[in-house]
């Protein structure tokens, strides 16, 4: 089978070069990605493929997301490190320092309180329809038929719910 | 980033594990602008974000419940699902409760067996009593244990019980104008002069206005009541048991709690007196406050609630008062 994705890869290694510039805006790392794919093709270990093409599309697409996760993990960790370094004087000190973790975890228990409150004031349809969807776990189909609704409403509440949670998240 | 933009994002990101998403038709999107992509790039990061989030997000939030809440008969004789004027005979039982109630409390002259525990200002401690159980005092409030098993107390301000269930005993509590008795169980009280919430985290608990001789009212896990101790209304709605009492770790969970509550819930904490106005004070608050230091209590509700922050006037200790209407 992996030889199989193997060709696949190979006969559409244009489409999806041209889908990662467009995905990441830079086409060296378009080309990054798209080794990447490669290397994880190769482990195999996936099991029959219903849609080959598709499911590459998403390795590329969960890769790109694997990269912005950690550059952004990046930037919040140096710019909490130059907070607490311009506060404390502590210029010199090695970044990788406990402090820095326990900072990360601050942080992160602040912003899971900060996006539970914004949870909690949603809009009642959208709270329903995100908390069962992206806290329970339940997928779209099965939140409309818990909620009596179509699925177009569940996507319409989801949608409401994703931009009242992104405008409150970025209030700092 | 334009509305139109963010929304389109939301609907690509959202479509993107359907089995015949199209991948050609998201490119073309991608190309169209750079702004589709750090619009698209901004949601999949929060997206990941919330994922990251959620065992806590479960573990604060109420499950959601799609019918209406429903009580067993033995729990609730007198229900409408959400809502009712709590006991019956109405206002004047309980308003006779509460005169019978208050001075049965402070009139108690110190028998021998009486013992006073109080906390300050952002103190908690923890009280042991005989029988096993534990009471965890939250922050400026008081404790009375009295009676020769320890099995009657009275309770000023917040704290998480724990009580095991001992046969033929019965323990009771008075908070808020209420007595809890038939424990046996784990539960969470905050009270004031106006209101209390009481949210059971197992078993169940029995309630009933203090001295009143109505049929009390059950109360199980994952229910929390709030209860306007002025007009007798209760109200039971869900909450996340794991949520319950996690004050002890620095963390105020609210679940359509009156902003009355909340302001004098934080007073405890922030140092200063913290008063919601009668424009804003019946106003419902659901959210999470980390307590940290104490001092941005305040600023994090006024925000979620769209409230400014007033000085009351006239006095020396800081006191805020909150105020519909923010900016």
């Amino acid at each position: 089978m992996e030889g199989g994705l193997e060709t696949v890869y190979h006969a559409l290694r244009g489409e999806l070069l041209r889908f990662l510039i467009a995905r990441t805006g830079n086409a060296a790392e378009a080309e990054d990605v798209l080794h990447d794919m490669w290397l994880r093709i190769g482990e195999g270990g996936s099991g029959p493929i219903a849609n080959p093409r598709a499911y590459l599309y998403r390795i590329a697409q969960n890769l790109v997301l694997d990269r912005l996760r950690e550059t952004k993990r990046r930037e919040v960790r140096d710019r909490a490190w130059m907070e607490l370094a311009s506060g404390a004087d502590m210029r010199h000190a090695d970044p990788v320092d406990p402090h820095a973790d326990a900072l990360e975890q601050m942080t992160a228990r602040e912003e899971a309180a900060r996006l539970a409150s914004a949870i909690a004031n949603l809009p009642p349809g959208a709270r329903r329809a995100f908390q069962l969807h992206k806290v329970e776990g339940l997928p779209h189909g099965e939140v409309a038929a818990r909620l009596g609704i179509s699925k177009s409403g569940v996507e319409k509440h989801m949608a409401v719910a994703m931009k009242y949670l992104r405008r409150a998240l970025s209030e700092d | 980033m334009t509305e139109t933009i963010i929304d389109r994002a939301i609907a690509w990101h959202s479509a993107q594990d359907d089995a015949d998403f199209d991948w050609d038709g998201f490119t073309l999107w991608l190309e169209a602008d750079p702004a589709h992509r750090l619009a698209f790039d901004e949601i999949a990061l929060l997206d990941d974000r919330i994922a990251d989030h959620r065992p806590t997000l479960a573990a604060l939030l109420p499950p959601i419940e799609v019918v209406p809440v429903a009580f067993p008969a033995m729990e609730d004789p007198v229900a409408s699902p959400r809502r009712w004027s709590l006991w019956a005979g109405g206002g004047i039982a309980a308003a006779m409760a509460l005169a019978v109630a208050v001075p049965t409390f402070l009139s108690l002259s110190p028998a021998p067996s009486a013992a006073d525990y109080r906390t300050g200002a952002g103190q908690s401690r923890t009280i042991a009593l005989k029988d096993g159980s534990r009471i965890t005092l939250a922050a400026s409030s008081h404790l009375r244990v009295e009676g020769e098993g320890q099995d009657k107390l009275a309770l000023e301000g917040g704290a998480l019980f724990d009580i095991p269930h001992r046969p033929g005993r019965t323990m009771t509590i008075r908070a808020g104008g209420q007595e809890i008795s038939d424990i046996g169980t784990r539960f969470d009280i905050l009270a004031d002069t106006r209101t209390m919430r009481v949210a059971v985290a197992e078993g169940v608990i029995a309630l009933k206005p203090a001295g009143a001789d109505n049929a009390a009212v059950r109360l199980s896990a994952g229910r929390q009541m709030v209860i306007d101790r002025t007009t007798h209304q209760g109200e039971i709605s869900a909450v996340a048991p794991a949520a319950i009492g996690s004050w002890r770790q620095g963390r105020l969970v609210y679940e359509g709690v009156p902003l009355s509550l909340v302001a004098s819930d934080i007073s405890r904490y922030a140092g200063v007196p913290v008063r919601a106005g009668a424009d804003v004070a019946g106003r419902r608050f659901s959210g999470v406050l980390i307590v940290g230091d104490g001092s941005g209590l305040v600023g994090e509700v006024a925000q979620l609630m769209d409230l400014r922050i007033v000085r009351e006037a006239g006095r020396q200790d800081g006191a805020v008062l909150l105020r519909a209407g923010g900016g």
